[in-house]
């Protein structure tokens, strides 16, 4: 598979109260053309800035250092044309609340209409005709009808629906869906979440999957990244994942879901508070909530590293591994 | 607990609608009739505002002279109606230029931030120390007397108050997901800015240009009281209130009080549709 997207040794310092203070350290991986990857954690672990620095949508006064490179060309330092070009056709961002991410005095029909026609150059009827058939695929009945509509006369669902089609009509070569479907209920989840992989599929698009949820991750991606304050924990195959994973967090995180089969009277949680990435000490972020840290988790920076087909920053990693795959499957 | 809601939107819808509308309907007739005056108030007026007549100088308001005459004898309704266009157009002038410039700067420098913004917006706080009034005085001073000079300067003055609200009603706007949105989907920033922020914060820009209106209207009619703008025989309503002050100690105060409530009905009126303006629209919320 060749590669698309490689971002390396990505940090991202955001200024909070006139300093500037590091919410991501570190960050490495590669997304392949049409392969999907899905990036999990808790909340402010940096998933979102992640997605947003490889959009270049850091927020103000905010310092990337490392590397993303699109196509081998530099990310961070584009130009403003190239930026565009490469925001135009390359990526198309999917974001978690529809509602507050569409332009809500644009009718429907201009919201998708317009980028075809200023920024590919369409006539206003090839972008509606466009417009129509990508509306239809993507479930939305009555599209023509859809057209004329504002945002406010649609359900959370519709709209999401409409920002994906907003991002397959442009057709980018990869798709970054920070967290869509968290603000729908769970019914609209699944069909929204089956009509962006089957339409990723049929396109043959990349997909960088943001979200919470290591079933949906599963369920939709090739390979799972586990993300926490910050730090990458660990990566892998996702089928390999949910049953050897190589990192104590991600173990951690998988016994606290509730399960079909087994209904414990309480779940299992990770004792603790999730820290935001700008808190993270100077060794492992997870150090002070893992019950499997010694002393020399605290002492340095992890450094991620390759093992058993996948990579990890757990420095306990090669000696705890094999008893985590095995307290996964005894459960 | 759905009749409680019930009743709670219904009361709110109801309450706040009505005396905002009837505000709003009175000042829009002001200004609809002032709108009128200006285009056609030399031809509505019932005699020539210039024709002289000293027998019948300094009467009290008849049918034969609504508003009375003045001290060389003509008539006051006609020359205040005929002084709508020069009393009113100058201070359009400036809200357009100031509103424009301001709405220029104020996107410009909440677009770019950084830099820029340091400098468009202290570049404005230095143009906020100048009054408005002082700074007319001074381009009447160099540039003559008429018109051009007070309106322009004017303009100038009252473009950082409207670059200062701008400015922050577009940073709002651009900090909101969806412009993110539109950026990353590959529009340039200057799209973004016309076709999202713009329109956006439309209201505000409205609002603006009412209430520059009535500051310009002050300011500008102060110049031509004090005779540095527009020059007599034009009956503009700020000449038509100095040229009313020696009559007041004869017992004929009726060229500067008529003058003085038209005046007064103007701004109110502007003021009012700028207040409302500027009002969030809750009218229309209860409804989808």
């Amino acid at each position: 598979m060749s590669q698309l997207l490689r971002v390396e040794g990505l940090g991202v310092e955001v200024l909070v109260e006139d300093r500037l203070r590091p919410v991501l350290r570190d960050i490495t991986f590669e997304v392949g053309k049409g392969e999907a990857v899905a990036v999990v954690g808790e909340s402010g672990s940096g998933k979102s800035m992640t997605a947003r620095a490889i959009g270049r949508l850091l927020p103000p006064g905010a310092r990337a250092s490392g590397e993303v490179s699109f196509h081998g060309e530099s990310v961070l330092e584009m130009s403003a044309t190239a930026l565009r070009a490469y925001r135009t056709g390359g990526i198309g961002m999917i974001f978690q609340d529809p509602r507050a991410s569409i332009n809500p005095v644009l009718s429907v029909g201009d919201f998708l209409t317009e980028p075809m026609t200023t920024l590919r150059g369409l006539s206003r009827q090839d972008a509606r005709r466009r417009v129509v058939r990508l509306l239809d695929d993507v479930g939305v009945s009555r599209p023509e009808a859809r057209l004329r509509q504002y945002p406010h006369e649609l359900s959370g669902g519709l709209l999401q629906r409409v920002m994906i089609a907003a991002v397959l009509a442009m057709e980018p070569m990869l798709i970054l869906a920070d967290e869509p479907t968290t603000a729908l209920d769970v019914t609209t989840q699944s069909d929204v979440m089956a009509i962006l992989d089957e339409a990723r599929r049929e396109r043959g698009m990349g997909l960088m999957l943001i979200t919470h949820d290591l079933e949906l991750a599963a369920a939709v991606c090739d390979r799972t990244l586990v993300m926490y304050g910050g730090r990458i924990m660990e990566e892998q195959a996702s089928w390999r994942l949910h049953d050897a994973p190589l990192h104590p967090y991600t173990a951690a995180l998988l016994a606290s879901r509730p399960s079909l089969a087994v209904q414990p009277e309480y779940l299992e949680v990770i004792p603790g508070r999730p820290l935001s990435a700008v808190e993270a000490p100077a060794g492992c972020p997870f150090a002070n909530r893992c019950a499997l840290a010694i002393p020399e988790c605290s002492e340095s920076a992890p450094v991620v590293r390759k093992l058993r087909g996948g990579r990890t920053s757990c420095i306990r990693a090669e000696t705890l591994a094999p008893s985590l795959a095995s307290a996964r499957e005894a459960s | 607990m759905s009749a409680v809601g019930a009743y709670g939107g219904y009361r709110r819808r109801v309450r706040f609608k009505r005396p905002n509308d009837l505000v709003l309907a009175v000042s829009s007739v002001v200004l609809g009739a002032m709108v009128i005056f200006v285009v056609f108030g030399s031809v509505i007026a019932p005699q020539s505002p210039s024709a002289v007549n000293l027998e019948i100088a300094l009467q009290g308001p008849s049918l034969a002279h609504l508003f009375g005459t003045d001290a060389t004898g003509r008539d006051i309704f006609s020359r205040v109606l005929a002084g709508a266009r020069p009393s009113i157009l100058g201070p359009i002038l400036i809200a357009g230029g100031a509103t424009a410039l301001g709405t220029l700067i104020g996107v410009v420098a909440a677009w770019k931030r950084g830099v820029s913004d340091a400098l468009l917006s202290r570049s404005m706080e230095i143009l906020f120390a100048f009054p408005g009034l002082l700074l007319a005085m001074m381009a009447v001073a160099i540039l003559g007397r008429g018109l051009t000079a007070p309106v322009v300067a004017l303009a100038i003055a009252n473009t950082p108050w409207v670059a200062r609200i701008i400015r922050s009603a577009a940073l709002r706007e651009r900090s909101l997901p969806y412009i993110a949105a539109s950026s990353v989907q590959g529009f340039s920033g200057l799209a973004i800015c016309i076709r999202h922020v713009l329109p956006n914060i439309s209201r505000t820009i409205w609002a603006q240009l009412a209430l520059t209106f009535t500051y310009g209207m002050t300011d500008l009619l102060a110049i031509n009281f004090l005779g540095l703008g527009v020059q007599p025989p034009t009956p503009d309503w700020g000449v038509l209130v100095n040229e009313g002050q020696n009559s007041i100690l004869q017992n004929a105060p009726w060229e500067t009080l008529f003058a003085s409530v038209f005046i007064v009905l103007t701004i109110v009126a502007a003021t009012a549709l700028s207040a409302r303006l500027g009002d969030e629209p809750t009218a229309g919320r209860g409804r989808a």
